[in-house]
């Protein structure tokens, strides 16, 4: 199962939770020193549902597709 | 749910010693359900707080056994000692100065310490102590 993966960029504490949790998914964004994920749709896995619950911010949201 | 239970895995064979490592089990899942509730920063201080005292304590318990006992190992498992309160010191200085990426880091740094230094490194010194008879 595919998820969309969207973050909320402006709640974004750019902590890096993500990114160390789910490398394959998140990635930071250099210019904007935000994570992203590094494309609009990702396969479903624990590691990402449990980076989007450690989120400090709780700013990741999961979009089934 | 905790994110880590005790298991026989993780026994170095001496009960008080055990009883110890369980309270650094308990520090991991302090911190993991802090960090689901979006509280980890709030959290990271207590822990840390814990954690420094655990180094004193525990790591006093083991370095007594080692040299009670003449352990051949003391001297590489104090050094591994000494590098780890360093890093706890580190990290209770990133905390202080508002580092943000801190809750997962140092959860890391807990998990490594089961993985690496308990299931490796202590595990070496529980049949030496055993064999003086320390269960």
């Amino acid at each position: 199962m595919n998820c969309r993966v969207n973050i909320d960029t402006y709640r974004c504490n750019s902590c890096e939770t993500c990114v160390v949790i789910c490398p394959e998914v998140f990635r930071m964004n250099p210019a904007l020193e935000k994570a992203e994920p590094i494309s609009d749709t990702a396969t479903c896995s624990e590691s990402l549902e449990r980076a989007v619950a450690m989120c400090p911010e709780k700013c990741i949201e999961l979009e089934r597709v | 749910m905790a994110l880590l239970t005790w298991q026989d895995k993780y026994s170095v064979g001496i009960k008080q010693i055990d009883d110890q490592h369980k309270q650094l089990i308990n520090m991991i899942n302090e911190l993991n359900d802090a960090m689901l509730a979006g509280k980890g920063k709030e959290a990271l201080m207590p822990v840390l707080t814990k954690l420094a005292n655990y180094c004193v304590s525990h790591f006093g318990v083991e370095e007594k056994l080692f040299d009670t006992h003449g352990y051949p190992e003391t001297a590489d498992h104090k050094d591994k000692h000494n590098k780890m309160t360093t890093k706890v010191k580190a990290l209770i200085g990133e905390v202080q100065s508002g580092k943000s990426t801190i809750s997962i880091e140092v959860m890391n740094f807990l998990k490594n310490w089961l993985d690496k230094h308990i299931m490796e490194t202590d595990k070496k010194y529980g049949p030496f102590l055993n064999s003086k008879g320390i269960s």
